[in-house]
């Protein structure tokens, strides 16, 4: 069925389309070439689709969500840290907030993934790294169900930031990574609620 | 634009005044030298029009012409007749372009005042032919100087100096201001005929620098001076010429002529080629072109030619002398060529030879080439074409790796006229570029390492190996390549003979498509692409905090397990377990389900210890089963009372005054197989005929002794657990009355070797209930050396497995055990030897024997051949007379007749 319809569309392009024809369009033929252009995004989606199913992106993106949370489980001083104290003057990271879609979860990855590249250590280089593929999951993911993604844009400008982060490393590190799992946790759960975008 | 200053007429004694002479000279004053020869030409101002201007030059513009590339002097031959005497010197070149520069310079004249007159001089004038340059290295600069004259002996009269200044700053960036107290002057080399050679030291001399520089000329007579000069260096540098001019024939058949250009060049040269070619086909000559690189290729190479090749160089941007022409090179061409000469390429691909091929002065049509390989198989003409009348093309598809046959690790691929090949040949290297890359993500999900053999490639020698790799943002694509922007990794060769890479950090779901890069002399190949997304390959950590326990209940092996934290994937596990001896014999189970944490398997052997490990993999089949935990051991609990107690047996040691008798018992072990699985104590109940009845727990103890005191005691032996004693015992009664009774008539022992011997017994019946037979031997020769076994009744022959030593003695003993107590024991001394077995048994013997018969044999024919043999000699051998008394008056003439 899929290549019948492929199979009419490109003769209506040759039809448009001859060899050899400089005229100009009409407006009917521009709308043709937005028809073909359309069914073949359609069709490349189609076979990504089928490429990657859709239950695999969504296994692999609570998965990947899982292995940071037990990454950052097992970092060592972090067993130790109280949930009941609280760390003032971090304010640019971001807090636990009920995520609204896909894109919602994925601007919030951004800042925390910017945060954690400054903060080097092989371990924070491992989760900035798997923040990236998680990005690009609920990409996939948002494509595969037709969801409309804003660019993420994360923190515009570090600025002043960088200073307090260079003379707070730990508690920013800290405070980072306990936010960063209590967002997952709620992601995760936001994951299974969220049936569209 | 800064003017000259106006010129002075100078009197005679010209040094003494020109230190006071002041010019600012500007560019556009001085003549720019060009990197080519130019010409200084002085004639008297009456001449001006009679003067005979070399082919080219600006005749009629020479002294009018201000836009005119020329400046020029006027001389005066005397100071008080300036304006009548003067002699005009210009600089101009033929090869100038803009012919508009040369301008009047009546202002700018220098005045000369001769000592002499010159008549050919003043009437005819004179040229000079100059050219300056400077070498590459900015440290000299150096003008030569051929003057008209072709008269040596005129030209020897010469004496030229240069005065020069050197400036860092350039003209166009700024006027030059000199005074003439600033030039330096150095004398020119006239001493080679007709030529004078300057040569201007600059020892801090830049590209950029410039110089002025005028030349004054005398013969004794007039004193000439040449008009101002100016040139930046940089546009007269003279390259070196060329290095290494190299001639070779390029993979699609043409003459490549390389060359190096000169090291330190500061800028970028243009080259001119010549070369010329000389064949039977064709003359030699000679063709020039000018290239940008530094390579010319050259078509339709013939074969059995010889090419002659030059190569110069000069400043591609702006003005620049030419370099000398560099050392010739020569190259002639093999009567055979292949283009490519060698081929590497990988297994399963297409490779193309062409050849031209030159026999006996003559050019093969290619229509009549055929192609062989190794010499030893002709290549099916349905694999060649015909390029053009001379090239033919050979295709090989789909080939297979080539197979070193001895030192050669290629084919070779012969162009041939029917049968006869020439002996040159072109190489072709196949190579199997089929490289697994296996790739392993560790446990913690941080690191992916990544493995490929070392010697895929071994028979290509002098290949440096690469892996490279670029990765995708999520997942691989079906079909993976090499066409992408990739990066090199570094890998390490392991004592294995594998390389190893390691990814760290890692993005556990890109796709990291890589590939290795084979770089050779002969070019380069590359291993199909394999992708790997390390989420895919991982090889968990092995599940952690393994216990092993024997359930006393159920009889079951437990194994429970913790799985790892990472990966965060569904799990499947494998047990295995084994009785925890040497050589463990595994028994292998599987569980699936991520939840699981424990396995119960039913086992046999409740009392072993058991050793059980687990291990891990993904659920969905990826990856790799993690290594084997460590190993858990079962603690051997008893799970019911022992089954019996213990086999026992007792001595009774006699008083040798007869009045105290004692017993002692003793027993083997329990093993677990009756104890279940083990004994905390044994506990010996002895009940008299006098119905006493007391028990004696003797702990771990094997032996207990005790004092026999009435007619009959009875003993038992209890075995004792956690759990309880044992419920069925063995009992042993000792009776005076019984340890008369015998019911055994003969015992007899044979030694079948020394580990075994064989008692055999002839039994008498007896009115007692017989219930078993105990066989107890000991060493004579050893106090403590009893050994005993039960035997059942019903057997007469037994046999003893043990250590016997032959030359010791051994008492046997058989005593028969009745329902009522132990009989009387049949006791026999024995030394267990087994000469006779050995005799029988020794396989030795049955070669020794014959072999000493033989050799017997043997000696005894020697022996009679030898004797036979000596009485021959003795016979044949006339004896001599003197040593031999028997001999004496004997006439052997004779006895030689009788025989």
């Amino acid at each position: 069925m899929l290549w019948k319809l492929l199979r009419e569309h490109l003769q209506e392009a040759q039809r448009l389309l001859p060899l050899g024809t400089t005229g100009t369009f009409t407006w009917e033929r521009k709308m043709h070439c937005v028809a073909l252009c359309s069914f073949l995004w359609l069709c490349h989606h189609l076979y990504y689709t089928q490429a990657v199913p859709i239950r695999k992106v969504q296994d692999d993106t609570k998965t990947l969500t899982k292995t940071i949370i037990t990454r950052i489980n097992d970092i060592s001083h972090m067993y130790s840290i109280s949930a009941k104290q609280r760390v003032t003057g971090l304010d640019f990271i971001p807090g636990l907030h009920p995520f609204q879609s896909l894109s919602d979860m994925d601007q919030t990855l951004a800042i925390y993934q910017q945060i954690l590249s400054n903060l080097s250590s092989r371990n924070m280089v491992q989760i900035s790294n798997d923040l990236e593929n998680l990005r690009d999951l609920l990409h996939l993911l948002g494509s595969l169900k037709s969801c409309p993604f804003d660019e993420a844009d994360g923190l515009s400008s570090l600025g002043n930031l960088e200073g307090v982060m260079e003379a707070s490393l730990y508690s920013t590190e800290v405070v980072t990574l306990t936010r960063l799992q209590k967002s997952l946790y709620g992601m995760l759960q936001q994951l299974d609620l969220i049936h569209g975008c | 634009m800064a003017k000259i200053l106006p010129c002075f007429l100078i009197c005679p004694f010209f040094s003494a005044l020109t230190d006071f002479i002041r010019m600012i000279i500007a560019d556009d004053t001085a003549y720019q030298i060009p990197p080519w020869n130019f010409t200084l030409s002085c004639f008297p101002p009456n001449k001006t029009d009679e003067f005979h201007w070399p082919s080219g030059a600006p005749k009629t513009s020479s002294v009018s012409d201000e836009d005119h590339q020329s400046t020029d002097t006027s001389f005066n031959l005397h100071d008080s007749h300036p304006s009548t005497e003067s002699f005009y010197c210009c600089l101009w070149s033929k090869h100038d372009k803009n012919p508009s520069m040369c301008a009047n310079s009546t202002e700018r004249k220098t005045f000369v005042s001769p000592t002499a007159h010159s008549l050919a001089w003043t009437q005819r004038g004179v040229s000079w032919s100059i050219q300056c340059w400077v070498k590459m290295d900015l440290k000299i600069l150096i003008c030569d100087l051929e003057s008209s004259f072709k008269n040596s002996a005129e030209t020897l009269k010469f004496q030229a100096h240069l005065s020069y200044v050197l400036s860092e700053a350039s003209q166009e960036d700024s006027p030059m201001v000199s005074q003439k107290g600033d030039f330096q002057v150095v004398q020119c080399n006239c001493s080679r005929s007709e030529d004078c050679e300057c040569q201007v030291p600059m020892p801090i001399a830049k590209l950029s620098s410039t110089s002025l520089m005028y030349l004054e000329i005398t013969n004794g007579v007039l004193f000439l001076q040449s008009p101002l000069m100016s040139v930046k260096l940089i546009n007269i540098v003279k390259p070196d010429p060329p290095l290494r001019l190299l001639m070779e024939i390029t993979d699609d058949g043409k003459l490549k002529i390389s060359w190096s250009s000169p090291p330190l060049t500061p800028y970028q040269l243009r080259y001119e080629v010549k070369y010329s070619v000389k064949s039977t086909e064709t003359r030699a000559q000679q063709i020039a072109e000018i290239v940008l690189d530094t390579f010319l290729l050259v078509g339709n190479v013939l074969p059995g030619s010889s090419y002659t090749a030059q190569v110069r160089g000069k400043r591609l941007d702006g003005p620049g002398a030419w370099s000398d022409w560099s050392t010739p090179s020569n190259f002639t061409t093999p009567e055979v060529i292949y283009f490519p000469p060698k081929i590497l390429t990988s297994v399963g691909s297409n490779a193309s030879f062409y050849c031209i091929y030159k026999h006996r002065n003559t050019i093969v049509p290619s229509k009549n080439v055929f192609w062989w390989l190794n010499l030893a198989e002709k290549i099916p003409p349905s694999h060649y074409d015909v390029m053009n009348a001379h090239v033919s093309r050979v295709t090989l598809l789909n080939m297979n790796a080539t197979k070193p046959r001895g030192k050669y690790a290629y084919d070779a691929v012969y162009c041939c006229q029917e049968n006869e090949c020439h002996h040159r040949y072109a190489e072709l290297y196949v190579i199997d570029v089929n490289i697994n890359i296996s790739c392993e993500t560790d446990g913690y999900l941080t690191k992916m390492t990544c493995r490929w053999p070392a010697n895929t490639v071994a028979s290509l020698a002098g290949s440096m190996l690469q892996l490279r790799y670029f990765r995708s943002s999520l997942y691989c694509s079906d079909f993976p390549t090499t066409h992408h922007a990739s990066d090199p990794k570094d890998c390490h060769l392991q004592m294995d003979g594998f390389y190893e890479c390691t990814f760290q950090p890692i993005f556990l779901l890109s796709g990291y498509t890589m590939w290795i890069h084979i770089s050779h002399s002969l070019g380069s190949l590359e291993s199909p692409p394999t992708c790997v997304v390390p989420d895919s390959v991982v090889k968990p950590l092995p599940p952690s905090r393994v216990n092993a326990e024997v359930m006393a209940k159920t009889g079951l092996l437990n194994v429970s397990w913790r799985k790892p934290d990472l990966p965060e994937n569904k799990l499947q596990f494998q047990i295995r377990y084994a009785v925890n001896d040497h050589g463990e014999l595994w028994k292998l189970h599987q569980a699936y389900g991520s939840e699981s944490t424990s396995a119960s398997f039913q086992v046999l052997d409740f009392c072993s210890v058991y050793i059980a490990q687990v291990r891990c993999k993904r659920l969905d089949g990826l990856g790799y089963w993690s290594n084997w935990s460590n190993p858990a051991y079962t603690v051997v609990m008893d799970i019911k009372a022992p089954t019996r107690g213990p086999e026992f047996w007792g001595i009774v040691h006699e008083d040798p005054m007869g009045k105290e008798r004692n017993i002692t018992l003793f027993w083997k072990p329990l093993g677990k197989n009756h104890s279940l699985c083990s004994v905390r104590r044994y506990i010996v109940k002895h009940y008299t005929e006098s119905n006493k009845t007391w028990a004696e727990d003797t702990g771990n103890a094997t032996k207990v002794t005790f004092p026999w005191t009435e007619l009959a005691h009875t003993v038992t032996v209890v075995a004792v657990n956690s759990i309880g004693p044992s419920i069925v015992n063995f009992n042993l009664t000792f009776s005076w009355h019984m340890s008369t009774v015998n019911s055994v008539q003969s015992l007899s022992v044979h030694a079948v070797n020394s580990s075994c011997v064989v008692l055999s017994w002839i039994i008498e019946p007896t009115e007692y209930t017989l219930m078993y037979f105990v066989i107890e031997w000991k060493n004579l020769d050893e106090e403590n050396g009893i050994k005993w076994i039960r035997v059942s009744s019903n057997v007469k022959k037994y046999y003893i497995r043990d250590h016997f030593i032959p030359i010791e003695k051994y008492q046997f003993s058989l005593y028969p055990v009745f329902l009522e107590g132990v009989g009387k024991p049949v006791m026999t001394n024995t030394i267990p030897r087994e000469d006779t077995m050995k005799q029988e048994n020794d396989p030795g013997l049955y070669v020794i024997i014959p072999i000493v018969i033989s050799s017997s044999v043997l000696l005894l024919g020697t022996l009679l051949i030898s004797h036979q043999r000596m009485k021959k000699l003795f016979w044949e051998d006339v004896p001599n007379p003197k040593n031999c008394s028997w001999a004496q008056g004997v006439n052997f003439h004779k006895r030689v007749d009788v025989l």
